[in-house]
């Protein structure tokens, strides 16, 4: 019966002749060790083959008769290249050479042959076998079927074109049901505009009175689509966050110069302050002025008599590093605490009647929130029922 | 001071709207549905000012830029980008394309032929 462990016992070239029970002992030992190795070798997984410098097989294990169908018997005398596809031939002698001058051969992706001439990828690792003297005696080849592996990737790599297809047809679709949302609006705001600037002529109170109804619901309508588009793209991921230096005080002086006209057409005072030092931050411009606006026209609506103020402040120590707070307060109706809790949600409108006036689309907020979001930041706030509001716009400074 | 506008536009209400209110506040308008005729009209007419919507069927809004520009009869008339913006990058692109500015869809009634005279002049 074929030791099939030979190939791992190495020469005991230092042996005295003549040796003792320590030598015996020695010997029980190391026979008890080669039987544990041989038990490894047997059991793994990987098909393990110990091949001579010529490329000849010397043992083959179990593994190796399940991957490539021959049984040890029929493989272990006979070279390697009984396993190899033509084609292939030379990386037998690529490997070889270079496991003769000490080099270990690490995990060569290759195609083998199985004995009914079927193919299968592997994965193979082949590391020179020395005797005690440091001698290169053979090889030891483990092979492993990569098949499923390579089946697995060519399916992630076939998803993720999948994904990128169906991502740009979501893109695609956005973009024209934007356009094509926008196109009757076009038509309905603008004809109700030019009747009520009276250019086809005269209107009666009722007719003037009614125009103006459809034009507001209009414009309520548009806030909606566009609100809508928006939170569609953040959702989907699809909304671009160009980060860039932002200074502050421009943002601020920006909002505030927008939004003032209407602040003082319902006789409210609006007011920014900034800390003296230059305040920059890195973030996405357009983002940032969205979120500021949407929070100051809130408190422009939501306040009667008063004052809107933007204050800017920076935060050494916030929650996640070094801060910009900018603080949105208001002196206006406030939110009750059983309203604080739905304030974020989509959709949520406190005061339904005021909200519309405005074309608000109750997606405001909630907008708001989920692109603060994406900017690493967030809005908190804190209010008192007919005392005020004030929100607040937390963001990184980096 | 009147001027003539080209306004290219496939929607036929919204090119209705656009050249009602052109002759509202006393100026000419002219409009074309595509591309193509928009470059038949703006050679025969010679328009002060050109408006196109940048989604036209076949030659979109930039293609026709790009032919206006191209054309030493055509290229010094001002061009003005009608859009609705839906793609982040958007208004870049249409700055960077030589169009002279942009107006948003839906247009405001009450100032769309302002701000088409302030593209004119200042052109």
């Amino acid at each position: 019966m074929r030791d099939k462990t030979a190939i791992l016992r190495t020469r005991n070239r230092g042996a005295t002749p003549g040796a003792f029970p320590d030598d015996v002992a020695e010997r029980a030992q190391s026979q008890e060790d080669r039987a544990r190795l041989a038990a490894i070798v047997e059991s793994s997984d990987d098909a393990i083959i110990g091949q001579t410098l010529e490329g000849v097989v010397t043992t083959w294990n179990r593994a190796a008769e399940r991957l490539y169908g021959y049984t040890a018997a029929e493989a272990i005398g006979n070279p390697i290249t009984l396993t190899v596809p033509p084609e292939r031939r030379d990386e037998i002698r690529d490997y070889l050479s270079r496991v003769r001058h000490g080099e270990r051969v690490d995990h060569i992706e290759t195609v083998r042959v199985r004995k009914d001439g079927s193919r299968i990828d592997v994965s193979i690792t082949v590391s020179p076998i020395r005797d005690d003297a440091g001698t290169i005696i053979g090889l030891s080849k483990s092979a492993r079927d990569i098949t499923e592996r390579r089946r697995f990737e060519a399916e992630l790599r076939r998803k993720n074109i999948e994904l990128e297809i169906a991502s740009r047809a979501n893109d695609h679709f956005l973009a024209s049901m934007s356009h094509e949302l926008r196109t009757p609006l076009n038509s309905i705001i603008g004809f109700t505009g030019t009747l009520l600037m009276k250019f086809p002529g005269d209107l009666t109170e009722a007719q003037d009175r009614q125009l103006q109804l459809i034009q507001v619901n209009a414009r309520h309508l548009l806030s909606l689509i566009n609100d809508l588009l928006n939170l569609a793209k953040v959702r989907s991921g699809h909304a671009e966050v160009q980060r860039e230096p932002v200074e502050i005080r421009e943002v601020v002086e920006e909002v505030a110069a927008t939004l003032w006209p209407s602040a003082e057409a319902k006789g409210l005072r609006l007011a920014a302050s900034l800390p003296p030092d230059r305040l920059q931050i890195n973030t996405d411009r357009r983002s940032l002025i969205q979120i500021l606006m949407n929070l100051t026209t809130n408190a422009i609506k939501f306040t009667k008599s008063g004052h809107v103020r933007i204050d800017v402040e920076r935060v050494e120590h916030g929650s996640r590093g070094p801060e910009v707070a900018l603080h949105v307060a208001d002196t206006g109706l406030g939110i009750a605490p059983a309203d604080q809790k739905r304030l974020f949600g989509a959709f949520e409108q406190l005061h339904p009647g005021i909200e519309q006036e405005d074309g608000g689309s109750g997606l405001g907020l909630h907008l708001s929130q989920r692109m603060a979001g994406l900017l690493g930041g967030r809005i908190e706030f804190a209010s008192e029922l007919d005392k005020g509001s004030t929100f607040t716009l937390f963001l990184p400074e980096r | 001071m009147a001027i003539r506008v080209l306004v290219v536009e496939d929607d036929p209400d919204s090119l209705e709207l656009m050249t009602y209110l052109f002759h509202a506040f006393g100026h000419e308008a002219i409009g074309a549905h595509t591309g193509d005729e928009a470059l038949v009209l703006a050679m025969s007419a010679r328009p002060d000012l050109i408006l196109c919507d940048l989604r036209l069927p076949g030659m979109d809004g930039f293609e026709l830029l790009s032919r206006l520009k191209s054309d030493p009869y055509l290229q010094s008339i001002p061009v003005v980008a009608v859009t609705a913006y839906a793609m982040p990058g958007d208004r870049e692109r249409v700055m960077s394309a030589g169009f002279q500015g942009y107006v948003t869809k839906p247009i405001d009634p009450q100032t769309f032929v302002r701000q088409a005279e302030e593209f004119s002049a200042r052109a």
